[in-house]
C-alpha cells in the first residue's frame, strides 16, 4: 500500500512565526492567538543554509534581525518540539528539530512530502521548544503551521489556466518588498488559484543545476485563506515528487507581496506563474 | 527506467551479508530460512557503511544482480545495476517490489572483482510480518513519542517503556542531536555506522540487526512506512561492532505510534 499523504499537500492557511532561542532559553513557549480553534495540519521549521542565504521575513531592515541561522551551524545545539491537542495529549513529545527542518537549497522539498498529519486543534499555550545550546549560541528560525478553518475545496488538480507576473529584483538591496496586484493586470484577478510556481533567473555559477532556487516570500492574502511568508523556494519545479496545491484561492493581489530577501549582486528577475 | 515514487509499508526485516571471495564473478544469494516465503517489500544495498553486523568490511563492487521469483522462476529483475538499490543513491526513495524470491537462484555478477581478501555486500530485505502488525487506520490520530537507550556494553537492551507498551508504531526515527531529550550525551557518526538494531516480539526477531543509520531520515525523500508494529523492549537491543568506552553514549529516537 502506497502511503496516500505523500502524493499532495494542500494548503488553505499557512501561519509563520519567528522563533528566537539562546543559550539562557530551556524552553521557548508558543502561545500564538492565531492559531486558537483551528485545525493544524502541518509544522515545519525553516532555515537558511551555509550556501545560500535567505533573510528574514519579519525584518525590514538589513542587520543582524534579518539573518536566520544557518542550518549547518546548529550542529552544536538541538531543539524538540512538544506540541499538546486540546485534552492534554501529546501530538509531539521532543520531537527532534532536523525530522521537521525545510531549508532554502533542498532540492526536493523533502519535508513537505513526508510530513506528519496533524489534524487537530492544538494548545498554543502549552506548546514548547525544548532547547540544548552551547554556550553564547543564539539563533533565529521560522516555523512554519498550517492549518484550517473550513473542508478542503479543492477537489481537481487539472489546471484549465495560468498566468506570470515578472519581477524585477535591484542590486545591493537585501530587502525590497513588492506589492502583486503592481504587477497583475485586473482582468486576471478574479480566478481561485490551485497553484503557485516561482522561480528565478539567476543562473548557478558551478552550471550543474540551471537556475538556483529564489529566495523570497510570498505573502498572500486571500478572501478564503492567508498564506504568510512561504518561501519561493518550496514553490519551485524542482521538487519532482510532489506539487504543493492552494485551496482555490481568491487572491486579494492589493494586499498580497513578494518579500525578497537574498542576496542581490546584480540584478536579477523573479517570476511568479498562477495557475487555475 | 522510471523511479517509482512512495514507500510500501512493511513489517519486518533482515540483514543479509552476501560474502565474495577473491575472482568470483557470480555469488549467489545464501539461502536465508526467515526470508524463504516473505513478501519482499523493499531491497537496501547498505553502502553507506564499512563494517557489517558481523564484524566482516563491506565492499560495493560494481555489479549486476538478478532475482528469480519463488513460484513462477521468472526472473524479477534482470541484471539490474546494484546502485539501484544503494541506500546512498536512492535517498529513501526505495524500489516497490512485492515478490517472494528465491534466494539461492538469484546472484550477483561481479565483472571485475578487484578484491584481495573476502568483504561482504551487505543488503537488508524489508518484507510483511503479519504477526507483529495491524492494518493501518487512516483516520486514526497519530503521535509522535519518544524514547532513547544508552549504550553500556556490545549488545544493549532497551528499558521497559510504559508509555510505549504495545504502541503501534508506523515509524521510528533516529537522529544526532546535541543531547537527547533528557540531556544526555549522543553517540557520534562513527559509532552511528556500526550500530544495529534487532527487535522483538515474543520470540520472533522480526528487525534482524538492521543498520541504524536507515532509521536517520531526515534527508530522505521518503520516510520508513511501518504497519502499526509492536515489540518487546526488554527484548530488543542495539548492537556495536567491535565497541570502545567512546561509544557508550546515547541513542535518541523519535517514533509515529498510531494512537
Amino acid at each position: 500500500m502506497l502511503q496516500k499523504s505523500y502524493r499532495k499537500m494542500i494548503l488553505q492557511n499557512l501561519a509563520c512565526f519567528e522563533i528566537k532561542i539562546d543559550s539562557s532559553s530551556g524552553r521557548v513557549y508558543f502561545n500564538e492567538d492565531i492559531l486558537h480553534g483551528k485545525t493544524i495540519q502541518h509544522i515545519w521549521l525553516f532555515f537558511s543554509t551555509q550556501d545560500k542565504f535567505i533573510g528574514n521575513p519579519f525584518s525590514g531592515a538589513d542587520d543582524d534581525s534579518n539573518f536566520i541561522t544557518q542550518l549547518d551551524s546548529f550542529s552544536d545545539s538541538t531543539t524538540f518540539l512538544n506540541v499538546v491537542d486540546k485534552n492534554g495529549e501529546y501530538i509531539f513529545k521532543n520531537m527532534e528539530y532536523s525530522s521537521l527542518v525545510l531549508d532554502c537549497e533542498n532540492q526536493d522539498n523533502l519535508a513537505v512530502i513526508r510530513s506528519i498529519l496533524i489534524n487537530r486543534q492544538i494548545d498554543t499555550n502549552n506548546t514548547f521548544f525544548s532547547c540544548f545550546l552551547a554556550p553564547g549560541y543564539s539563533y533565529r528560525f521560522l516555523m512554519y503551521v498550517s492549518y484550517t478553518t473550513k473542508k478542503v475545496e479543492i477537489s481537481d488538480p487539472v489546471i484549465t489556466g495560468s498566468f506570470t507576473c515578472e519581477i524585477p529584483i535591484l542590486q545591493d538591496n537585501r530587502v525590497q518588498n513588492f506589492r502583486l496586484s503592481d504587477y497583475i493586470p485586473k482582468s486576471y484577478r478574479n480566478h481561485k488559484i490551485k497553484q503557485i510556481m516561482c522561480s528565478s533567473n539567476r543562473e548557478a555559477e558551478d552550471n550543474f543545476f540551471k537556475f538556483i532556487k529564489p529566495t523570497s516570500y510570498l505573502e498572500i492574502k486571500a478572501e478564503n485563506g492567508y498564506i504568510e511568508h512561504i518561501p519561493t523556494c518550496l514553490l519551485t519545479e524542482q521538487g519532482k515528487t510532489i506539487n504543493v496545491y492552494f485551496d482555490n484561492i481568491k487572491i486579494d493581489f492589493e494586499n498580497s507581496f513578494l518579500l525578497y530577501r537574498g542576496d542581490s549582486f546584480e540584478p536579477i528577475k523573479e517570476s511568479i506563474t498562477f495557475l487555475y | 527506467m522510471n523511479n517509482p515514487i512512495g514507500t510500501q509499508t512493511v513489517s519486518g526485516a533482515i540483514a543479509l551479508e552476501v560474502v565474495i571471495y577473491p575472482n568470483q564473478n557470480r555469488v549467489y544469494f545464501p539461502d536465508n530460512a526467515v526470508l524463504r516465503d516473505k513478501v519482499i517489500k523493499h531491497v537496501d544495498l547498505c553502502d553507506e557503511i564499512v563494517q557489517s553486523f558481523s564484524g566482516m568490511n563491506i565492499t560495493f563492487p560494481f555489479s549486476k544482480m538478478t532475482f528469480f521469483e519463488k513460484k513462477t522462476q521468472n526472473r524479477v529483475l534482470d541484471a539490474i545495476p546494484s546502485e539501484i538499490f544503494s541506500t546512498y543513491n536512492r535517498n529513501g526513495n526505495r524500489l516497490n517490489l512485492n515478490h517472494v524470491f528465491d534466494l539461492p537462484m538469484s546472484y550477483i555478477d561481479i565483472s571485475n572483482n578487484q578484491l584481495t581478501e573476502p568483504k561482504c555486500m551487505l543488503f537488508v530485505f524489508w518484507y510483511v510480518e503479519k504477526s507483529v502488525s495491524s492494518p493501518i487506520n487512516d483516520k486514526a490520530a497519530i503521535s509522535v513519542q519518544n524514547f532513547e537507550l544508552k549504550l553500556n556494553q556490545k549488545r544493549t537492551y532497551f528499558s521497559e517503556n510504559n508509555t510505549l507498551r504495545d504502541a503501534k508504531f508506523r515509524n521510528i526515527i533516529t537522529s544526532l542531536p546535541y543531547k537527547t531529550a533528557e540531556g544526555n550525551e549522543v553517540i557520534n557518526e562513527t559509532t552511528f555506522v556500526k550500530a544495529f538494531l534487532t527487535l522483538r516480539r515474543g520470540n520472533l526477531q522480526f528487525f534482524q540487526n538492521v543498520p541504524l543509520y536507515l532509521f536517520k531520515q531526515d534527508r530522505l525523500a521518503y520516510w520508513l512506512s511501518f504497519e502499526n508494529i509492536k515489540f518487546d523492549f526488554t527484548n530488543s537491543y542495539i548492537e556495536v561492532i567491535n565497541p570502545q568506552a567512546s561509544d557508550f553514549k546515547s541513542v535518541f529516537f523519535n517514533c509515529i505510534i498510531e494512537k
